[in-house]
């Protein structure tokens, strides 16, 4: 079953309007200092609205925003340390924290992301 | 706005509403020390105006308010007799162009094989206070946290925190209270310790409490069977780890929405996971099932006027414009369902989102949903002759696997610091500890809340001891639903928590009112007449104010005042009850009306009553008396005779009257003299008769 064909008579929305509308969001993302882009493959023709799709062509690989997965070494914990009164403690005072980070994404959207980043710990900038 | 989306703004609200309440009696205490040097941070000086109940009036002052607020929802959900310390600071923090440093928060340390602790195991600091019993590390902090005193500084949307309560931000501005409940969530022990790298345990080889619940369905092990090794694979299982403990299991399907999104390719291609990520626009695609070919998106980020795609499943690559934008122009295009792929290549993609704004502008109405670069790979390699089908489990929340455990999130690549220590992003309704989020807020914790428990932050209540304010414990046995047991919630049994225990006629909680027609009252007793409620079947109740002797008044019986009731009320001129009477001279008439003339009864001084006909020149007069004596004949009567003689008496008198009229009449007309002779009855058995004497007129 397919339902697009229905939805899409039911939303009759012009492809004039909707370019409108795309122009508006890039004026939009413009504004709010949104206007990187990830770049385009090379080759691809952005706004050929009668391109044939080319379905075998594998998605080109994308480059991360934010610094790629995985790359960095995780700094080692401290190592454990016997307890007054018994056991062991593993001293994390100043390491090992989560860090809340606000990402901005491709399409100009920005998410909340969580990040083991030990480098950004270190302050930068004033605060008040 | 899409339907979809108000359900998720809404409940939203909702959930702000309806988390853990901030001001309910506190289970532990959060202390939150101001580390901040004068001036700055949670010092700041600077004036600000109350907003969102946070009654602060600098922006120092709005902070710590924000923060302790924070600290009160963890504080109102976990038991601890010890103080849990937070060092709280806001302090610069970095930013780059493309990410701004919110905040960071972690327990100042990991405890193992502490005397009166479980063994072999590593605890985060406030877990380890709380089941000691006592501070283990005095004077230090059990969490630190910090957060960023320069986000506006950083942002180059003029970004700021929202300091309110309420969750609701002004645009582009950062709920405080969500990063905090966030960060220290993770200091109370939403943390994995093992190296996501390596798949190494802590220390000298220990688990800790967190990675001790973590289960692996695609192999069947747990991560204490594990090796590293196999650890290092299952931290990158994909929707194959799952959380292992029965509070989160059992909360979950409480919390989540159901109608899991799922993606079937037939034939499947190898190596093809299928994990998907919802989008916070569009529909659901619980509304019906969505077959078809895969098609490349032309072009490929799908941000140009798009060419017929004839119902297909529609592939782009994420970023340049809008999601939204992407599918809007898809659907034109004739899509029947569009898949973006994820911005930076992870699987499982991250959920697809835009702000209200461009949701707004692009009013989607087909499915769009995340996929993985290499899952749309395979897709493109697999071409038309793949045959694609979207569809819902409906009977399945969304973030549980098919044995109704919560996803944790598995990552290929892993991310650092999201991997493992989060629920996985598919989660719906969008979690307090997910790894990412968008634009909507919300303060609920009760997933996380039903971990840490699974942990150790077991509640007092239910061990079993009487513990400080708790008015009974009986452990396994606390029951809300058993007369007269200890609630779960460590409080007695008593009227007004919904069963019926002994004493207690009836008991239907809340709906127990004092003022509801026939409803159980507050005081576990049933309706009854006199309770000052009308109900079913009673006229009336005024409660201590029925009376059977006060005029007008609702009687003892719940009936009211009437009539023949022997009280004279408000409109009756008389009531004697059942002595009330139509036929008796001189009683109270059946409709509370005293005996009067024309009532039909002769009633004492009274000549005679008939009633309606009664009237001037008829036999008895409006006044009930006999006409008086016209100018003939005429009779009146008098008492003295007994009947037999009365009778007599009468009759003799009415004959002679008539001849001496017949004759009076002769004669008047020239004569009018009268006179009348007079019979005296006494005794008499004829009322009419009795107590009386016929008189009458002889004309001479």
């Amino acid at each position: 079953m397919s339902v697009a064909g229905d939805r899409r008579a039911g939303s009759g929305v012009p492809v004039s309007a909707r370019a409108l509308r795309a122009a508006g969001v890039a004026a939009l993302a413009l504004a709010f200092g949104c206007a990187e882009r990830t770049p385009t493959v090379a080759g691809e023709a952005p706004s050929a609205a009668t391109e044939t799709p080319t379905p075998a062509a594998p998605l080109p690989p994308q480059a991360p925003i934010a610094a790629g997965p995985s790359l960095r070494p995780r700094r080692p914990l401290p190592a454990p340390v016997a307890m007054p009164g018994g056991g062991t403690l593993i001293d994390l005072r100043g390491a090992g924290r989560h860090v809340r980070a606000l990402e901005r994404q491709p399409d100009g959207t920005v998410k909340q992301v969580c990040v083991e980043a030990p480098e950004m710990l270190a302050p930068a900038g004033g605060s008040r | 706005m899409s339907g979809r989306r108000v359900t998720r703004l809404a409940l939203a609200a909702a959930l702000v509403v309806l988390a853990w309440p901030s001001h309910a009696a506190a289970k532990s205490t959060f202390v939150v020390n101001n580390v901040d040097p004068a001036g700055t941070g949670f010092n700041d000086p600077t004036p600000a105006t109350p907003i969102g109940g946070n009654p602060g009036t600098t922006v120092g002052a709005q902070r710590l308010a924000a923060f302790r607020e924070a600290a009160n929802i963890w504080a109102a959900a976990l038991d601890s007799r010890v103080p849990i310390v937070i060092d709280a600071r806001f302090g610069p923090l970095a930013c780059t162009a493309g990410r701004i440093q919110l905040g960071e928060a972690g327990a100042t340390g990991l405890v193992a094989n502490r005397p009166g602790l479980p063994q072999n195991i590593y605890i985060p600091m406030p877990l380890a206070d709380r089941l000691a019993e006592v501070d283990l590390v005095p004077g230090e902090a059990d969490i630190e946290a910090t957060f960023s005193g320069n986000l506006r500084q950083c942002s180059s949307i003029a970004q700021d925190w929202y300091y309110g309560f309420d969750g609701k931000p002004r645009a582009n501005d950062i709920d405080l209270i969500s990063v905090v409940l966030h960060e220290l969530g993770h200091g109370l022990g939403f943390s994995s310790g093992v190296d996501d790298d390596t798949g190494a345990l802590l220390g000298t080889g220990l688990i800790d409490s967190f990675s001790a619940h973590i289960f692996d369905n695609g192999t069947g092990k747990a991560w204490t069977a594990m090796s590293n090794a196999e650890r290092a694979a299952s931290v990158r299982n994909v929707r194959h780890l799952v959380w292992n403990g029965e509070n989160v299991t059992r909360v979950a399907p409480l919390v989540l929405e159901k109608g899991a999104p799922r993606l079937r390719v037939t034939p499947m291609p190898a190596g093809f996971r299928g994990a998907l990520g919802e989008a916070n626009f569009g529909p659901l695609l619980s509304a019906g099932a969505v077959t078809g070919a895969i098609r490349l998106g032309t072009p490929v980020d799908g941000c140009a006027v798009a060419p017929n795609y004839n119902g297909a499943i529609v592939l782009f690559q994420s970023g340049v414009c809008p999601s939204a934008q992407k599918a809007d122009l898809a659907e034109a295009g004739g899509a029947a369902a569009i898949l973006i792929t994820d911005p930076e290549g992870l699987s499982p993609p991250s959920s697809v989102v835009v702000p209200p704004d461009q949701e707004a502008m692009f009013p989607v109405q087909v499915p769009v949903l995340g996929i993985s670069t290499a899952d749309a790979n395979l897709l493109i390699a697999a071409g038309s002759s793949a045959s694609l089908t979207l569809d819902a489990e409906a009977a399945r929340s969304v973030g549980l696997d098919e044995q109704g455990r919560m996803y944790l999130y598995a990552s290929d690549p892993i991310v650092p610091g999201s991997t493992v220590s989060h629920w996985d992003p598919i989660a719906r309704p969008n979690l307090m500890l997910e790894p990412t989020s968008g634009y909507d807020v919300s303060h609920d914790i009760r997933l996380e809340v039903a971990l840490l428990r699974d942990i150790g932050w077991t509640p007092f209540c239910g061990n079993g001891r009487l513990d400080p304010d708790e008015a009974c414990d009986s452990g396994a046995n606390n029951s809300d639903t058993t007369p007269g047991a200890c609630r779960s919630t460590c409080v007695a049994a008593r009227c007004g928590d919904a069963v019926m225990d002994p004493g207690e006629a009836c008991d239907n909680g809340a709906s127990n009112s004092d003022t509801m027609p026939g409803a159980c009252r507050s005081t576990c007793v049933k309706a009854r007449c006199g309770d000052g409620v009308a109900d079913p079947g009673e006229a009336c109740d005024n409660g201590a104010s029925n009376s059977d002797t006060a005029s007008g008044a609702c009687r003892s019986t719940c009936v009211a005042a009437r009539c023949g009731d022997q009280v004279m009320d408000p409109g009756e001129t008389c009531d004697d009850g059942p002595n009330n009477s139509d036929t008796m001279p001189g009683a109270c008439r059946a409709l509370c009306v005293k005996a009067a003339c024309g009532d039909g009864v002769i009633d004492p001084g009274e000549i005679c009553d008939d009633g309606p006909q009664n009237a001037a020149g008829a036999a008895c007069t409006p006044q009930c008396q006999r006409p008086a004596p016209d100018k003939g004949c005429g009779c009146a009567v008098s008492s003295g005779a007994s009947d037999a003689g009365a009778l007599a008496g009468l009759l003799a008198a009415l004959l002679l009257a008539g001849v001496r009229r017949r004759r009076h009449r002769a004669v008047s007309r020239s004569a009018p003299q009268a006179r009348c002779a007079t019979v005296v009855f006494s005794g008499s058995r004829y009322p009419a008769l009795r107590a009386g004497s016929a008189s009458c007129s002889t004309g001479s």
